[in-house]
């Protein structure tokens, strides 16, 4: 899934051309990193609240998360399809195939990070942002999945033009890397 | 001209011979006669020269007019609509029977699953077991071919799933998606087409043994089977076998219209020989199949083979069996004389001569004959009409497409629409309204068959709609209150009141509210006085109470404090509407909407704060299957995660402590809001869980009281709906910056149960104070105590 994420990228422009997934890991660790270095850290209350697993054991941010619950092979099986349609270059395929799991199953936050990530790499930058942060109230699968979303969020808000508030998304997600 | 000049000349000549002698007399007159008779010869060429050039000339008229339509688009096709197709994989909740209705509803039918269209269902120690002949299918996302499956059903859920070809485990298929209509214009045609391989052979060569039989080797018209026709209606002494062609029928139906004169019968038989000459038999016989009038569906016109097939027997024409082949025959004598419906035994009588006419043609074996004219007009199909019409649904379908299709477009192109409608939970709706409609009016002796009802039903997070019944009978294309009945919500719009106070974060759900008769401001020119339901005063009571048992005066206080303007602006930005000035009275509920609008509202809510436009449209394919339009999922967020958090366990508690108490669902982990417009005209209730959101009107048209609350209404039919298919309780996440804290109910205070028979949950901004219930002081004192002393030892 990172990897997913990671393998689109905004030009000067902030046009968005995908590139080899070592170059774009890159450009997002790297301007956490730097950004945190130069940047003051961004107050984490600013932020929209995340909100995770479900009532009333609330989890911390960064400690390891539940296991997800096994993934339903009908759900798997149109995951896959839509990977398959995104690697033929058809967009509104696979976005199609994972509008059709979150019928089968609307409470996996994976799916909404596909669905996310799938809306970015058709250039719709409000409503990835949106999808993303939908996904960010639904139960973490997996501990990465939290910054996913807010990279996603963040690469939006910086295609929109505002990079103060991506940079400050960047910088959150830092911290939630290394489980400040 | 010039000729005629000629002949003048010689008249003149002839006119000077007149003073010459007898003889010469003679001659003359010989002479005479000869030019006459050549003038006559010559004009009678020159007529039938002049006759054959404009007999060629209309023959290349009506040869330009036929080819010119038979070779481009021979019929306007109407889009076709499609219901969401059931998803069939291992965990998916259905019970046997219900896959049994669903593929009955599909017209599969039960037997031996040797072709497509058909199914076996077996008890087996492990469960039911279904082998289904699944048919070929165009999916908006790519063609499937006919496919045998294997599933079991054990406890309302798949147990496993098969492709019985390699017998492997297969993740997901579907059902064919259901047609729920077309669109096609006012009193348009409807029709299927087929394609001549799709077209058994038992219909083709019927059809010809009955209506045609030297249809292979005639020239478009003929004169054997008109003089025998007229024959066999001469000795019966009644019209009892037509003598028209097959191509002569489809030049009628296709270019002609009705009239019964000469001029009409000689174009037809023209346009027959022109057609016969210029296309193949088979492209013939096809063009008649779906071309020919059927039947008649409201306004729909149903023509062709194909489409009456799933309109009388509700499957494809290859499916079809010998008595239904016959009584498709029958009827296409006289779809309104032969009608199955309003004439069955008129019908029956002339199925079985047709059947007779099959037999004696070879076409069917004895054994299939004998077998045939003992069945019935197989009723049960006949009554589906085709595949079933949900009118509410179909309103917002063709409003949705209006805005990118013109009519003409989608009348025409043979669209294929996918849609969102689920046939089961759209069944569901209609008989939960129907049912409890006229429940309630027996119970409350109500004057039947009057008060009216509408319900909406869509996906909790995909915005999708599942159901639209726009009234009590939901078959009826007529007024869709779903849509169109705007109406007071009353205390439907409590939720936004406190939403927009706990979005003041100056609020939390035990927040004190004050209930009590409101005072006279000074700048009110008349003082608002408005009152609880039961017409009592509660004091101070937590903000939870106030919500869940929709307590008017404290609502109005809480409105009050916060700013009207300011819950109206919120309403706004919700509902995606204007801001208008607002009233106090917004605040208890006097604003009309239509329960689709109250279903947008409460989606937010639903969804977890996220805006999403209720959707009917998915995707639309062209003819070929090429995709032309899709209709993704768009959502915005509109709440924050903290605040739909708290408003959501709000609704939560007005179903097991307020006002949904009275709900069979109560416990079931839902949420819920029931409204009631003054006098009791309206009756609302709201509920949704993970997957549902459902909203439910009840009233009257006239708008009288039905003095109905939305408790003692609109629940029941809500609680009549939920009972049919599967609720799910409302997963509420938990926040960072909230904490559970334990309640008493009516007090708002901490408490446990040793010390309060009514508690409940409810998350708060961390580090809340809250005092204890006073009957609770020392039982919290002493669990503090005991929790100290454990982290001490």
């Amino acid at each position: 899934m990172v990897s997913k994420i990671v393998s689109t990228s905004i030009n000067t422009t902030g046009t968005l051309a995908r590139g080899s997934v070592q170059s774009l890991i890159l450009i997002i660790v790297l301007g956490g990193c730097t950004s945190s270095m130069l940047r003051e850290q961004a107050p984490v209350s600013s932020l929209p609240t995340p909100t995770i697993s479900t009532m009333p054991v609330p989890e911390q941010p960064g400690q390891a998360t539940q296991k997800s619950e096994t993934t339903n092979p009908a759900v798997l099986s149109l995951q896959n399809a839509s990977a398959s349609a995104r690697a033929s270059d058809n967009l509104p395929q696979a976005i199609a195939y994972i509008e059709r799991a979150l019928r089968i199953d609307a409470q996996r936050m994976g799916l909404w990070l596909e669905l996310a990530q799938l809306h970015l790499e058709s250039l719709n930058f409000s409503n990835a942002e949106q999808v993303a942060r939908k996904a960010l109230t639904f139960k973490q699968e997996s501990s990465e999945q939290i910054s996913i979303a807010w990279l996603i969020i963040a690469t939006c808000l910086e295609a929109s033009g505002d990079s103060a508030q991506a940079q400050d998304i960047r910088d959150y997600v830092v911290t939630l890397s290394a489980g400040v | 001209m010039t000729k005629r000049n000629k002949a003048g000349a010689t008249n003149t000549k002839a006119g000077v011979k007149k003073r010459t002698k007898p003889k010469q007399k003679t001659q003359a007159t010989k002479t005479q006669r000869g030019t006459f008779s050549k003038f006559i010869f010559r004009f009678t060429v020159l007529c039938f020269a002049f006759i054959f050039a404009i007999f060629s000339g209309y023959l290349i008229y009506l040869d330009d007019q036929i080819t010119g339509t038979f070779k481009g688009r021979l019929w306007s096709i109407p889009a076709r609509v499609y219901a969401q197709p059931l998803e069939l994989y291992a965990g998916a909740q259905i019970q046997a029977d219900e896959l049994a209705l669903e593929l009955g509803r599909l017209g599969y039918l039960r037997g031996v699953p040797t072709h497509p269209g058909s199914y076996s269902r077996a008890f087996t120690a492990e469960g039911q077991k279904f082998d289904i002949h699944l048919r070929a299918f165009q999916f908006a996302d790519g063609y499937r071919e006919a496919i045998n499956i294997s599933l079991l059903i054990s406890s309302a859920q798949i147990k496993s799933l098969h492709a019985a070809a390699n017998n492997t485990n297969t993740a997901l298929i579907r059902l064919e998606a259901p047609v729920i209509g077309s669109i096609f214009p006012s009193h348009g045609e409807d029709r299927i087409i087929l394609a001549p391989a799709d077209v058994p052979e038992l219909l083709t060569q019927s059809l010809i043994a009955v209506e045609d039989h030297n249809f292979l080797t005639h020239k478009g018209f003929d004169p054997v089977g008109i003089l025998r026709a007229a024959w066999v209606n001469l000795r019966a002494g009644e019209i009892k076998q037509g003598g028209s062609t097959l191509t002569q029928q489809l030049v009628k139906s296709y270019f002609l219209n009705n009239q019964r004169t000469l001029s009409r019968k000689l174009k037809e038989l023209l346009m027959a020989i022109i057609l016969d000459a210029r296309f193949t038999k088979e492209a013939l016989l096809n063009a008649y199949i779906n071309e020919i009038y059927i039947g008649q569906d409201g306004s729909r016109a149903v023509h062709g083979f194909g489409l009456g097939a799933q309109y009388y027997f509700n499957k494809p024409v290859s499916e079809l069996a010998a008595h239904e082949v016959a009584l498709l025959i029958t009827i296409i004598r006289g779809p309104s004389y032969y009608n199955p419906r309003r004439n069955p035994s008129r019908a029956l009588e002339r199925r079985n001569r047709v059947l007779g006419q099959m037999l004696e043609a070879g076409i069917i074996a004895p054994a299939v004959h004998n077998q045939s004219v003992r069945k019935a007009l197989n009723k049960t199909s006949i009554a589906r009409k085709g595949g079933g019409y949900y009118p509410a649904f179909m309103d917002l379908v063709r409003q949705k497409l209006s805005l990118e299709y013109d009519l003409k477009t989608l009348s025409s192109h043979g669209y294929k629409i996918f849609t969102t409608l689920d046939p089961r939970v759209q069944e569901a709706a209609q008989q939960a309204v129907e049912k409890t409609l006229s429940a309630l009016e027996q119970r409350r002796q109500l004057p039947p068959g009057e008060l009216q009802a509408a319900l909406v039903v869509s996906n909790t997070q995909t915005g999708e709609l599942q159901a639209v019944v726009g009234g009590r009978e939901a078959g009826f294309q007529g007024f869709n209150r779903a849509i169109n009945a705007s109406r007071p919500i009353g205390s439907l719009i409590k939720p936004v009141v406190y939403l927009t106070a706990l979005e003041t974060q100056n609020f939390n759900l035990l927040s004190p509210l004050n209930d009590a008769p409101l005072p006279k401001l000074p700048d009110q020119a008349k003082h608002w006085s408005p009152q609880n339901f039961d017409g009592r005063v509660n004091g101070q009571v937590p903000l939870v109470r106030a919500m869940a048992d929709s307590l008017n005066l404290a609502t109005a206080h809480l409105g009050l404090k916060l700013g009207v303007q300011e819950v109206g602006s919120r309403f706004a930005q919700l509902t995606q509407q204007k801001t208008k000035k607002r009233y106090p009275s917004f605040m208890l509920g006097a604003v009309e909407m239509s329960p689709m609008q109250v279903s947008e509202l409460y989606s937010v809510f639903a969804s977890g704060g996220f805006h999403s436009p209720l959707r009917t449209v998915t995707e639309v394919i062209d003819e070929t299957g090429k995709p032309l339009k899709r209709y993704a999922l768009k959502i915005q967020q509109l709440v924050a995660a903290d605040n739909i958090i708290q408003l959501n366990t709000l609704l939560k508690i007005v179903m097991t402590h307020g006002t949904g108490k009275s709900s069979k669902f109560r416990n079931a982990g839902i949420a819920g809001k029931t409204g009631t417009s003054d006098q009791s005209r309206d009756s609302w209730f709201v509920s949704f869980d993970d997957k549902r959101l459902s909203t439910v009107w009840i009233g009257y048209d006239d708008n009288r009281a039905s003095k109905l609350t939305g408790s003692s209404g609109a629940l029941k039919v809500w609680d009549a709906f939920a009972t049919k298919v599967k609720v799910s309780s409302l997963g509420i996440p938990a926040s960072f910056s909230l904490e559970t804290v334990t309640v008493d109910y009516q007090s708002g205070l901490r408490a446990e149960q040793s010390c309060s028979d009514q508690i409940i949950i409810v998350p708060v901004p961390k580090g809340t104070y809250i005092y204890p219930h006073p009957g609770c002081t020392k039982t919290l004192q002493d669990l503090s105590n005991r929790v100290k002393q454990w982290f001490q030892k």
